[in-house]
């Protein structure tokens, strides 16, 4: 089972990437959770603990890292949940490349050979066969 | 009937025992029933017929404009229908169909064309493609893009808009497909922009 999410903070502005990064990773650890507790309640079993592939490496570092950096603190202590729900288990994190990022998809327009390459990975499937076999390049 | 609300989705309710394990997915007048146990479906339906008269229909094919399919392989889900209306709503049915949902080097702004005057238009068929993006991961960021225009749409915008038809018109019956053979563990992929 893949679930894909990616939070676009239009409304906020970080100083860093690397805040922005943290930010949507703690969006999608509450989105974990929430999954993780209806899968719960329908008495789905499932793997523990859940995997998070993010590409932004100084964003994970926070994460494990408990030390404060100097930008870091800025960070609001809501976002700290990532580091909560990790000791608790319920994710784990992962680095990924940037050829692998099935989020790709969200946050920007992509060209043809990508666009399709991610959409059959996201478990995209026509069940129909293609009726159109020309298409118009746009 | 000894169902209780789920605290984590409030249209859903479970009823839990011993060998039986039944839930109960609601939306306005519209209701899923799903479970392991046939008897306890069948009291659920007569109990509910009591009282407010329910027609059933059978296994579950279309609920809320989504279509699923079930095989021994898997379940698929698809808005095909859904997306065929919206088709032929456009006028676009006969329409040649695009590669990709969005041109990635064209960048959307509010200012800079002619103002869209049917703005209700634009309104309306971007709230349709928002629902299409149930099942369709595909376009949805294209969709989310259009969106950010919403109180003033230009014409760029809408042929924007009509470029996603055109993506759709390619590939109708594209839909997410839930394999029955692989186990369920959550991934999730974190990116920002």
């Amino acid at each position: 089972m893949c679930i894909l999410e990616i939070p676009l903070y239009l409304g906020t502005i970080s100083k860093s990437s690397c805040e922005a990064e943290y930010r949507a990773i703690a969006t999608v650890t509450c989105e974990i959770q929430w999954l993780v507790y209806l899968l719960q309640d329908l008495k789905v079993p499932f793997e523990q603990p859940s995997l998070l592939y993010c590409d932004n490496d100084s964003a994970r570092y926070i994460t494990t890292n408990p030390v404060l950096h100097e930008h870091t603190k800025h960070i609001e202590i809501d976002c700290h949940i990532v580091r909560e729900k990790l000791k608790k288990c319920l994710i784990h994190l992962l680095p990924i490349s940037t050829t692998e990022q099935l989020a790709d998809i969200y946050p920007k327009a992509l060209g043809p050979q990508s666009f399709k390459n991610i959409c059959s990975r996201l478990g995209l499937i026509n069940i129909c066969s293609p009726t159109c076999g020309r298409f118009q390049r746009i | 009937m000894g169902y209780t609300q789920s605290m984590n989705d409030y249209s859903l309710f479970i009823n839990s025992s011993e060998g039986s394990f039944t839930t109960l997915l609601v939306y306005v007048d519209d209701i899923i029933l799903a479970g392991i146990d046939k008897e306890e479906i069948d009291r659920v339906k007569e109990a509910l017929n009591k009282t407010f008269k329910i027609k059933d229909l059978g296994d579950l094919r279309y609920f809320l404009g989504f279509e699923v399919a079930r095989s021994k392989k898997g379940i698929m889900m698809n808005q095909r229908k859904y997306a065929l209306e919206l088709l032929t709503d456009a006028g676009l049915l006969a329409c040649k169909p695009a590669v990709t949902p969005m041109d990635n080097l064209v960048k959307l702004s509010s200012i800079g064309s002619v103002s869209f005057t049917d703005v209700h238009v634009y309104r309306r068929l971007i709230g349709r493609l928002m629902y299409l993006t149930n099942t369709r991961p595909d376009i949805t960021f294209s969709v989310q893009q259009l969106s950010k225009f919403l109180d003033k749409p230009t014409i760029a915008h809408y042929n924007a808009a009509i470029i996603i038809l055109k993506y759709i018109k390619g590939a109708l019956s594209l839909g997410l497909f839930f394999s029955s053979n692989s186990s369920v563990h959550l991934k999730a992929f974190c990116d920002n922009d």
